[in-house]
């Protein structure tokens, strides 16, 4: 169903955006996806965000996507989209010839529907937390940029971790406590019965951190593994890895601090970088400088002043969303 | 009346009077009887969904409308489904998403086909290519027999139409 005559209109999480700033941030984005980038474009795509608020938005919702798109990334997906068009067009032709007769506010409005169900139920944004509770009286906290489905039915409890990093507190209300309850990722799930823990999906794999009870982690593929409380552990599509000792750095985000332990400069940086939006870039020098500590996550600007000076390197803001980390 | 309740009201009204006749309407066009019922229900949802419904002056027109974009949809839906899923088994990984997970991913493929439809063919296989097989632009260029500057002008008309469509992928 298109909107004949008009030009195309553009959208950025649900919202209008002008066409010709999603073109420009298209631009930016296959330029970027080409590697044919010089120093200068990044200077001038820096400049362009800064330039209207609109642009940041733009470029801050065509990351999101990339980011959904290359959950999907793979050659499955590729032969889906691949299949053969031609049936579906002459039901498309059919269905276009019902609509003359209809106005373009009716049209518009059929349109618009069907974006509703692909949002999450429940999400936090970058810098936000968010709380759930669910009608057997699971509770379920959701960390920043995170996002997650309910499915519960007469056959069991199922939360899906589409992205990011929760902490879930199962409940016991009546009717609820015998369905088994499970959080699935595309990679496995975990299955838990009474108990506390922590999961993170970070690309093709998902930790999980027991706190109270047991949790079985299944895998698509491989054995199953059983959690002891204070174990944690990572699983990936072809199987689990040996539980481990749960360290500070896994739950400190409950408290809404980020724990580092001789820690990377440049995995500190990505780690921050997961709480506010846009980007940090560390040189070469200063990616492998280590930091140790317990940093309060509610100001990320706090953070980085308390790096500069716990560290010997320079931060340098070149847009509020871009941060530049090197070593002095 | 708040016009939330104006609408709830019309549309209860157009239920009483049409649900039947737009359920026989879709079985007759689905071999799927529980399917044809879920649609019947979708349509009106969709009615209801719709935050003003314009008065009727030909209500069953109306009706189907939604009825045939909905049905379109499923028979595009399930054609991707079902090429994902047998895709999905020849590979070598063992990668077997839980039906719920699969469920998401196959509403995002469902998306980004929505969203690529109205393109040039050679303009969705050159985004596909890129984005889901990995290609670069050099490669993708010389299986389309176009420039890479070609490809790179391809890529930006897709981009825009995929990740800033109305039901984006974010």
């Amino acid at each position: 169903m298109r909107r004949a005559g008009a030009a195309p209109m553009a959208y950025a999480g649900g919202m209008p955006l002008p066409a010709h700033v999603a073109e420009q941030a298209s631009r930016w984005y296959v330029l970027f996806m080409s590697g044919n980038d010089t120093e200068t474009d990044r200077r001038e795509w820096a400049a362009w965000r800064l330039a209207d608020p609109d642009h940041e938005r733009a470029w801050a919702h065509l990351v999101r996507a990339d980011g959904r798109m290359r959950e999907l990334a793979g050659t499955p997906a590729y032969e889906a989209l691949s299949v053969d068009r031609r049936a579906s067009r002459r039901r498309a032709l059919i269905a276009m010839f019902g609509l003359v007769s209809c106005t373009g506010a009716l049209l518009w409005t059929a349109d618009r529907m069907r974006w509703l169900p692909l949002s999450p139920d429940h999400a936090a944004g970058v810098g936000e937390r968010g709380e759930v509770m669910l009608a057997d009286g699971t509770r379920i906290l959701l960390n920043t940029d995170s996002a997650i489905d309910v499915r519960y039915d007469g056959h069991a409890r199922v939360v899906v971790l589409r992205h990011g990093e929760i902490e879930i507190v199962t409940g016991h209300a009546a009717g609820y406590a015998g369905l088994p309850f499970r959080v699935e990722t595309a990679t496995g799930q975990v299955r838990a019965l009474g108990t506390r823990f922590t999961m993170r999906h970070e690309g093709a794999q998902t930790r999980v951190v027991l706190l109270e009870g047991h949790v079985e982690v299944r895998p698509n593929a491989g054995a199953s593994l059983v959690l002891q409380p204070g174990q944690a552990t990572r699983y990936r599509a072809e199987g689990v890895e040996p539980a481990r000792a749960a360290v500070l750095a896994d739950t400190a985000w409950l408290r809404a601090e980020l724990a580092a332990d001789d820690m990377p400069l440049d995995q500190f940086m990505a780690e921050l970088s997961r709480y506010r939006p846009g980007l940090i870039s560390c040189d070469a020098p200063a990616a492998s400088l280590r930091i140790s500590g317990l940093f309060p996550l509610g100001d990320t600007d706090h953070v980085l002043e308390a790096v500069a000076r716990l560290l010997p390197v320079k931060v340098t803001r070149l847009t509020p969303y871009w941060v530049r980390v090197s070593a002095r | 009346m708040s016009s939330e309740a104006a609408v709830r009201e019309r549309t209860a009204a157009l239920y009483a009077e049409h649900h039947s006749w737009l359920a026989r309407w879709l079985r007759y066009r689905t071999s799927d009887k529980d399917c044809a019922a879920d649609l019947a229900q979708d349509t009106f949802l969709r009615v209801l969904a719709a935050k003003e419904t314009p008065s009727l002056a030909e209500p069953r027109a109306f009706l189907a409308t939604i009825a045939r974009r909905l049905l379109a949809n499923h028979h595009r839906r399930q054609v991707i489904e079902r090429a994902y899923l047998d895709a999905l088994a020849n590979q070598p990984e063992a990668l077997e998403p839980g039906p719920e997970i699969r469920r998401i991913l196959i509403e995002t493929l469902c998306a980004i086909d929505r969203a690529l439809d109205a393109l040039p063919a050679k303009v969705r296989e050159a985004f596909l290519l890129a984005q889901l097989e990995g290609m670069k632009h050099d490669e993708i260029a010389q299986r389309l027999g176009v420039t890479p500057r070609t490809v790179g002008n391809y890529m930006v008309k897709a981009v825009q139409a995929c990740f800033f469509a109305q039901e984006g992928l974010a």
